[in-house]
């Protein structure tokens, strides 16, 4: 009973896996929905050529996203200068009823100045989250929030060719991330 | 004259709590509108207390929230109390429970926080929460 218990197991996060990791930025000149950072718009696909970090999150959520980019700087502190310079960590709001690109800044500047902070319409919001398999919901709560966004805390890795090389769900260690972005790091 | 005041203010305040002892009390750092706050009770009494309201001078509310996951999604939700067994322990930790403060009335990147607790018996606790980067 426990044995077929742990295929099942195995064969789920193989399954899992497969399917975490079919996403991948469209290539250059293909369709893409524009993200505006306080910086100015930018697309993903603008990224190609280094190693970026996506996670898909929402400022005013106090617990999960905090817990999320703080594994992002810790695993981007794992690395040196150089190795820094060619890695792009994106936060991706939920939010844009609230999440202002300005609030975005200071939000992810909290926690690594090289977070970019990122927002889009609902409606490119929703093309992009499938992209990565993200699964979200903005879902209406009785508090003075007044709605919440449920979502999977996810930190996804593209390695330099746009190409998803690996998925970390809430709670990973840092040193795992490092050591994702450090296997597709560019050659210095 | 300042003890007078001082005098009318405690004649004032509710009861304080005896059975709950909080410790490691700690707020994550924040510059956005709302973050939460961790902390263990801890009820010594021979029946169960709930806290069921917290309020802060750093907020314009608090509420009790807790975060699950279902199916991968991660879900924050409000609650109305949190329960704690007689002779046992409660923590609201990263994860899990905790106080959300929502209208944050400016950054909160260092220092401390004072919250009250409210409890089910009409008692009341102020502690203070560490900032936490």
């Amino acid at each position: 009973m426990r044995r077929r218990q742990g295929w099942i197991a195995l064969v789920s996060l193989l399954v899992g896996l497969a399917f975490g990791l079919g996403a991948a930025l469209p290539h250059r000149g293909s369709p893409e929905p524009a993200l505006t950072a306080a910086s100015g718009p930018f697309r993903l696909g603008d990224l190609h050529g280094d190693v970026v970090l996506v996670y898909f999150g929402f400022a005013s959520c106090p617990d999960v996203c905090p817990t999320a980019l703080a594994t992002v700087a810790a695993a981007l502190g794992g690395l040196d200068p150089t190795e820094l310079a060619r890695v792009r960590p994106v936060f991706v709001s939920l939010d844009p009823e609230r999440d202002t690109p300005e609030r975005l800044a200071a939000y992810t500047e909290l926690y690594h100045p090289a977070i970019v902070g990122a927002s889009a319409p609902v409606e490119d919001l929703r093309a992009l989250t499938e992209q990565f398999a993200v699964r979200w919901e903005r879902v209406p709560v009785a508090s003075a929030l007044r709605y919440v966004i449920d979502h999977q805390s996810v930190i996804t890795v593209l390695a330099p060719d746009g190409v998803a090389v690996a998925r970390f769900a809430h709670g990973a260690a840092p040193a795992e991330l490092t050591a994702a972005i450090r296997r597709v790091l560019p050659p210095p | 004259m300042l003890s007078l005041v001082l005098g009318s203010l405690a004649a004032h305040a509710a009861p304080a709590n005896d059975a709950i002892t909080v410790s490691g009390a700690w707020v994550r750092a924040s510059v956005a509108d709302t973050t939460a706050v961790y902390l263990e009770l801890t009820n010594s009494d021979s029946v169960a207390h709930s806290l069921v309201g917290a309020s802060s001078p750093a907020a314009s509310t608090v509420e009790l929230h807790t975060t699950s996951s279902a199916g991968g999604v991660q879900q924050m939700r409000p609650v109305s109390s949190f329960r704690v067994n007689a002779g046992s322990s409660l923590s609201l930790s990263a994860g899990g429970r905790h106080l959300m403060l929502i209208g944050l009335d400016g950054p909160l990147t260092s220092g401390s926080v004072s919250v009250t607790l409210e409890y089910d018996d009409g008692t009341e606790e102020t502690v203070r929460a560490s900032v936490r980067r």
